[in-house]
Parts: structure tokens; C-alpha cells; sequence
């Protein structure tokens, strides 16, 4: 190995070798957080559904709110990582890892929302053992719970050849996870065969996961859009779910390269051109962002049919504005000022821009399951909801565990693709031989 | 919001005007002053949307809206129809549901484009609540109604005595405070009213016959074969004990569900005793078939219940895809192509194992030790 690339594999190795107290006191608080979610949780299970701001006409609130958004930003990870390398994007290859470890981190708490937001858990396998086959819970149950496999192999897939550089020079730490590289590296010693086979299986899932992951989100919305509610009942809602998940993924891979970049020094791998073309694709999906926005709004304002005209009234000037108006503008105008123009698409403007997407893409999850429940659909007069500490606890801790999960795998394996980037340079080597130093010519 | 709020200022009009309500115990002899009087009459009336002769003993018009009500009760089941000076909604105010309680009993009907809309409803003053979403039950047994000139009428039947928490309970011989309000325009029953009653008015549920009079009756449900997706006659069949039929009396149809009571229809018995309706289920199973007999002031009220075997309907040969049976094909073969990939992937991974653990051999065989993995 030569001196430069021995030298970059170190620096990457070395915030997975050595857990600083820094990191360790960032786990403890994060771990604090998720413990508390699990008493709030706790105080859900023991009395019920009723320790929640949901009733019967608002019967979904911030649990179903962030299951979308996480699933949302699970997509980024399948998409963005698939079609860059479909695309044979070179630049891709610090910030894949990244966005699969996104997926995989945000797919574990998104799926963990719909458990939680059930009064009875234990009646989970319900879903599978009366499950009709024409419910959108049940394709919901299946899309998730293949994508989650198909995610984690994704990730894993890529993990092999890392796993054994750490399985090979990771020496001195402890026993569990030098266990732990010997088992998941799986013997690899990058033999042709297993390269053969790696490549094979990295191209099946590299095509099987865009599907995959569009379809996911697709069924997600259609939680929404196979019911007649005013306000969910669209046509275009799946691409309208999928571009929104795009949109929020690609804000949540830059949040964690500005991250990463400043704590794990990354900035040799992650260069100000990564932020750049990432932030023209955050651009593009705003874009296409807005043309979904206006198209959902404009179509059912221009015909303002009873009850929707209700809910538009609500959301235009009514209890529902300061949301709305929020969103469109911090969330969709704000974010696209600042990534066109060159003076403000620096790496600070394009970081701000991604922070106030993910902001906002939240309170729009928010909104679309709130709003339309909130929306009388009997002459019973509006809804209302307001989440109870229980319900902010339990979401607390579903971002704290989100982030701990990041934070632990960042330090389990590199968050940058070693063999990744060395294979990068693969086609710059050529083969070099001694000159002796009497027939060097002068 | 504002078109809410307007309806909520409503129901505080109409449950400040039905409140306090408690049952105004009024002896038999007593006149009753004001009061719109409920007169018992032998047969129930007709829910048809037409008044026929002598179908209600009482009616009278609200000098505040114009809507004229009549009334009158047979057995259990009080009948009334609600004549509106608009074509928008109409609502009818029975007072508290518990003795001294703001808790009001609203009914409220209108015309949504052609269907007939009939809401049974709780009012807690601050709130309604359609009473099955608050754990009750909808208690409106039967509505028709038709147009008159400029305005509408509504016909229905709500049981005098409910097993409903969220409904009013009459007796014989109270007296109760109602209300009424309408639209003249609009079908949706969330906008304000055009006009409502502005004093309160009274009910007096009239005496109940000597019920040592009448007659016990039999109530049998019988069908026929049913088949899912084509019409088929349920059938109930009414007598005294002697067993002579029953003619010109409404007989109620249920199917027992998960969810409760499902109604069917209601039909009205011929000389033989024989009332039937028609029926097209959508699935087949089994289920139990419910036929109520509500009683009159001349007959006492009975019921009967029957298993009712729905069957599949018959392949017809020829396009044998269902759409259910499209959906599972569907997810099957997506759901299975996806996860043989897995398993494809997956196998590839136990190869690679295979071959890291081959190459571990050899490399141990030629260094003459063994174990441990290199790359």
C-alpha cells in the first residue's frame, strides 16, 4: 500500500479505533433521551392511548407524523446512492455510505412508529394474520419490511471490504468487536471469486432497490390517498410522497456531511464539490417540490368543492396558516433563494438550506395527517389536537435514537467507503518499476 | 372555522332552549296548556314522505320558523315528520338525556343531492357527536321524505324509549321541551340556521292504551337460498298466538355483524302475515338474520332470529380473475421476486464465505499452520 493511501486509511480508521470521552458523554445524553422516550412509552402501554392528545376524530397525530418523515429520509440512501452509481457519479463515493447509513438508521425508528402508535403492540401480527389483501396496512407491513431487509443488505454489501481492512488492522480493540469484524467480514480476502460475487450481488440490489424504495413511499401515501378524506384524497400523491422523501433525504445526507466534515475531519474526502452538487440536487427536488405543491393546491382550490374548501379555508387563513404559510416559505421558497444563487450556495448557505428542508418537511408530515383529520367530516364540528408530553417525549426520542444509531455506526465502521475510495484511483495507477540509479538520465 | 363557529352558537340556542328538560310528570286528566300533544294511535305511521289521513294524531306550526310538525306514537316507536319552509336542513332539539343534564338529544336531516341524510346526534352544549362515534347507537328506525312547493317534509320513526344512553327518553304521560331550526338553502348542516325557535316549546307524550288489550305475536324470519352478488327475499312472517296473520305492519330486518346490528330494510306485512325485503349481499358466509317486530298499542312486540348462509357466487367460466384474487397475484409475485433476489443475494454471500474460508485452507496448507483468516 502506498504511504498517501496507508496514511488516509489510517485517518479514516481512527474515529472508529479510539471512542473519545467527547463521544462517549454524546452517546450517554443521547441514550439519556431515548430513555426517557421508553418511560413515556412505558406510561402509553400502562394506561393507553388516552396519555395522548388523539381522539377519536384526530386519531393520528405525531407518531404517524414521524413515521413518514423517516421513512422519507430513509429513501435518500437507496435513491441517491443507486443512481449515482448507476450514473457512475465518481464524486459519489465519500457520501454514499452516509446516505445508506441514513436509510438503514431512520428505517429502524420510522417502522418503530406505527408499532407505538398502536393502543395494543401486542396485536401487531394481526396485520399478517387477518390482514385483508386489498388494505393498504398490509401492503404498508410488507413494502417496509422488504425495503428494511433489502436496505440492510444494501448497506451491508458495501460494508464487506471495510470490515475486513478492520477485522485486519483494528487489533486493539476489544474482544466483542474484533468478534464482530471476524464474523460480518465473512472471510473476505478479496479473492476474484468473492469479487465476482460481491459485484453480482451489488448490481442486483443496486437496481432492485430503486424500485424498491419508490415503491415504499408510494404505498405510504397511499395510507392517505386510498381513503376518501378531504386533503388525502389525491392522484399524485405517491410522487408527491417520493419527491418529498427525496427532498428531505438529500437535506438530511448534507446535514450529516456538514456533521461529519467538522467533527470527524473529513474534509479531504468531503469537499466543497460534494456540498455543491448535492445542493444542485436539492435545488432540482425543491423545484420539482413546488411543481407538486402547486399542482395538489391549485387544482383543488380552483374547484373548492364543500369540504375542501373547509380545509383549504384552514389552511390558507384559518388555524392551520402559520403552519402552512411556514412551510412554503422557510421550508420551499427560502431553501431555493439560497441554493441559486452562487453567492449564498456556499457551504454554510447550502447547510442552512438543507436544515430548514428537514425542519420543515417535517411540520409538513405534520400538517397532512393533521389538518384533513382535524377537518369535520360529519356535521360534528372541527377536531382538535395537541400532543401530549407523552407523545413529545416518545418523538424526542425517536430523533435521539435516530442520531445515537448514526453516531454508533459512524464509529463501528467508516463513515467514509475506504475500499470505495482507493478504488477510485485504481484506473490512475499504472505499473512502476526502479530505474536504477546510474541509468537515470539526467 | 366561521360557518363552525355560527352552528356552535346554534346549538348553544337550541340546548339553552331544550335545557333543563327533566320529564314534567303531568297526571292524565291535567290539561296540557301548550303543549304539542304525542296521541297513541293503533298502527305506527307510514315513513313514506307523505301524510296520509288521520297518520298523526297531532301537528303544529312554529310561528319562529315555519316548520310545522306532526307527531303521534304506536308501541315503542315515536313518528313524526318535520315539514321545513326551506330545502335546506332541518333540526329537531328533544331535550337532555339525563334528567337535569345540558346534554341534548339533536336530530337532524337533509337533502345532500337526492340522498337523505339523517344524523342522530348527542350535544354536550360545547360539542355534537353523532351518537355511534360516542359509543351509542343510531336510533332513527326509518326516514323518507318529498318536496312541498318551496319546502321540504321528512318522515321518520325514533323508538320512544331507547337502550341509547345519547337519547331522550320519553314516557307516557311526560311532558318535554323541544326546539327547531332550518336552512333555507344549504343541505350542509354545519352552516347557520335561516331561522330557529325562540321559545320553548313543549311536548306531551300522550297516555299509553290498557295494554292488557293487546295481543301477544310471533314474529318467524325465514329466507331462501341466498347466493353472494345476486338478489335474493328475506321474509318474516307475523301472527297472533292463535295464528291468524298480522296485516299492514312494519317488520324490521337486521344481519347480525361484527360492528353490531346491520339494517336491511324494513317491510310492511300483506293479509298473510308476510312481510319481506330484498337483499343482495356482497360476500358469502354465514351470519344471523334478525326480524323485529316493534309492537303497536294493539299487539306486543316480538322477534326472531335465523343463521343465514350466504354462498359464493359461481365461477362463470370464463374471466376468473377477481380482483382480489388480481391484487394477491400481484403482491405475490412482486413481493416473491423481490425476496428470491434476497435469497439470490444471500447465497452469493454464503459463497463468498465459502471462498474466504477455501482460500484460509490453502493459505494455512502452504504456511503448515492453521485457523485464522488473511486477506
Amino acid at each position: 500500500m502506498d504511504p498517501r493511501q496507508e496514511e488516509e486509511t489510517n485517518a479514516l480508521l481512527a474515529p472508529v479505533e479510539r471512542w473519545s470521552p467527547r463521544f462517549l458523554v454524546f452517546v450517554g445524553l443521547l441514550a439519556a433521551v431515548v430513555a426517557w422516550g421508553a418511560y413515556a412509552y412505558n406510561v402509553q402501554l400502562q394506561q393507553g392511548l388516552v396519555v395522548t392528545g388523539m381522539r377519536d376524530t384526530v386519531s393520528w397525530g405525531l407518531y404517524i407524523s414521524n413515521f413518514v418523515f423517516f421513512i422519507g429520509i430513509s429513501h435518500v440512501g437507496a435513491l441517491m446512492s443507486a443512481i449515482l452509481r448507476l450514473t457512475k457519479a465518481e464524486w459519489r463515493r465519500p457520501v454514499t455510505r452516509m446516505a445508506e447509513a441514513i436509510t438503514v438508521c431512520s428505517l429502524f425508528v420510522g417502522a418503530s412508529m406505527p408499532i407505538i402508535d398502536l393502543g395494543r403492540p401486542d396485536r401487531l401480527l394481526n396485520v399478517l394474520v387477518y390482514g385483508r389483501v386489498q388494505s393498504a396496512i398490509l401492503w404498508d407491513f410488507l413494502s417496509i419490511s422488504t425495503y428494511l431487509v433489502g436496505s440492510l443488505l444494501f448497506f451491508y454489501l458495501f460494508l464487506i471490504p471495510d470490515l475486513a481492512i478492520l477485522r485486519e488492522r483494528l487489533t486493539s480493540i476489544g474482544r466483542f468487536r474484533r468478534w464482530l469484524y471476524r464474523k460480518l467480514s465473512i472471510g473476505w480476502t478479496g479473492a476474484p471469486d468473492q469479487r465476482r460475487r460481491l459485484e453480482r450481488s451489488i448490481g442486483i440490489l443496486t437496481i432492485l432497490i430503486l424500485p424498491i424504495a419508490i415503491s415504499v413511499h408510494t404505498v405510504v401515501s397511499w395510507i392517505f390517498a386510498m381513503t376518501l378524506r378531504v386533503g388525502w384524497n389525491s392522484t399524485i400523491f405517491g410522487p408527491y410522497f417520493v419527491a418529498g422523501a427525496l427532498f428531505s433525504g438529500v437535506a438530511s445526507v448534507l446535514m450529516a456531511m456538514a456533521l461529519f466534515t467538522h467533527f470527524y475531519k473529513l474534509d479531504r474526502w468531503i469537499k466543497p464539490v460534494h456540498f455543491r452538487n448535492l445542493a444542485y440536487l436539492l435545488l432540482l427536488l425543491d423545484i420539482v417540490y413546488i411543481y407538486f405543491t402547486l399542482n395538489e393546491y391549485l387544482t383543488v382550490s380552483y374547484k373548492s368543492e364543500g369540504a375542501e374548501a373547509s380545509l383549504l379555508g384552514s389552511l390558507y387563513g384559518g388555524s392551520f396558516a402559520g403552519l402552512f404559510w411556514t412551510i412554503q416559505i422557510a421550508g420551499l421558497i427560502v431553501p431555493a433563494f439560497l441554493l441559486a444563487f452562487r453567492r449564498t450556495r456556499t457551504t454554510l448557505g447550502i447547510v442552512v438550506a438543507a436544515t430548514l428542508v428537514n425542519a420543515t418537511m417535517w411540520l409538513k408530515r405534520y400538517l397532512i395527517v393533521v389538518s384533513t383529520l382535524a377537518t369535520p367530516q360529519m356535521p360534528t364540528g372541527w377536531g382538535s389536537y395537541w400532543p401530549t408530553w407523552v407523545e413529545w417525549s416518545i418523538t424526542a426520542a425517536a430523533f435521539a435514537g435516530f442520531v445515537l444509531l448514526f453516531a454508533l455506526v459512524s464509529r463501528l465502521v467508516p463513515i467514509v467507503s475506504i475500499w470505495e475510495t482507493q478504488e477510485a484511483r485504481e484506473p490512475l495507477k499504472g505499473t512502476a518499476k526502479e530505474i536504477p540509479a546510474g541509468e537515470v538520465s539526467t | 372555522m366561521r360557518t363552525h363557529a355560527a352552528w356552535l352558537v346554534l346549538l348553544v340556542l337550541l340546548t339553552s332552549l331544550a335545557a333543563p328538560s327533566s320529564p314534567v310528570a303531568v297526571p292524565a286528566s291535567a290539561t296540557h296548556g301548550d303543549a304539542l300533544e304525542v296521541g297513541f294511535m293503533d298502527s305506527q305511521s307510514r315513513v313514506d314522505g307523505t301524510l296520509g289521513a288521520g297518520e298523526y294524531s297531532h301537528n303544529h306550526t312554529d310561528p319562529d320558523t315555519g316548520i310545522t310538525i306532526y307527531v303521534q306514537y304506536s308501541g315503542n316507536v315515536l313518528g313524526i315528520a318535520l315539514e321545513s319552509p326551506g330545502l335546506g336542513w332541518v333540526a329537531l332539539s328533544l331535550g337532555a338525556v339525563l334528567v337535569g343534564s345540558n346534554v341534548t338529544d339533536v336530530l337532524v336531516f337533509a337533502d345532500a343531492n337526492g340522498t337523505l341524510l339523517a344524523l342522530d346526534e348527542v350535544d354536550h352544549g360545547w360539542e355534537r357527536h353523532l351518537d355511534v362515534t360516542v359509543g351509542g347507537t343510531d336510533d332513527i328506525i326509518a326516514t323518507a321524505a318529498s318536496t312541498t312547493g318551496s319546502g321540504w317534509r321528512v318522515e321518520f320513526q325514533v323508538p320512544l324509549d331507547s337502550a341509547d344512553d345519547n337519547d331522550h327518553h320519553f314516557l307516557a304521560n311526560g311532558t318535554y321541551p323541544f326546539s327547531l331550526a332550518y336552512n333555507a338553502s344549504s343541505s350542509d348542516p354545519s352552516t347557520p340556521d335561516t331561522a330557529h325557535s325562540m321559545t320553548d316549546l313543549l311536548l306531551h307524550v300522550g297516555p299509553s292504551p290498557d295494554i292488557s288489550r293487546a295481543e301477544r305475536t310471533a314474529v318467524r324470519a325465514s329466507t331462501q337460498e341466498l347466493i353472494a352478488g345476486q338478489k335474493g327475499t328475506l321474509t318474516g312472517l307475523l301472527k297472533n298466538t292463535s295464528g291468524a296473520p298480522i296485516p299492514d305492519e312494519p317488520i324490521e330486518f337486521y344481519l347480525k355483524t361484527t360492528y353490531g346490528l346491520l339494517y336491511v330494510g324494513l317491510g310492511r306485512t300483506n293479509s298473510l302475515g308476510k312481510a319481506g325485503v330484498v337483499y343482495e349481499p356482497k360476500s358469502s358466509g354465514t351470519w344471523t338474520l334478525n326480524v323485529v317486530f316493534r309492537g303497536t298499542g294493539r299487539y306486543f312486540p316480538s322477534n326472531d332470529t335465523v343463521e343465514l348462509t350466504i354462498l359464493e357466487a359461481p365461477s362463470s367460466g370464463g374471466f376468473w380473475l377477481t380482483p382480489t384474487l388480481g391484487i394477491t397475484a400481484v403482491i405475490l409475485l412482486v413481493v416473491g421476486g423481490v425476496w428470491g433476489s434476497y435469497a439470490f443475494v444471500v447465497s452469493q454471500l454464503l459463497g463468498i464465505r465459502r471462498a474466504g474460508r477455501r482460500s484460509v485452507t490453502r493459505h494455512s496448507s502452504i504456511r503448515g499452520e492453521g485457523g485464522e483468516n488473511h486477506p
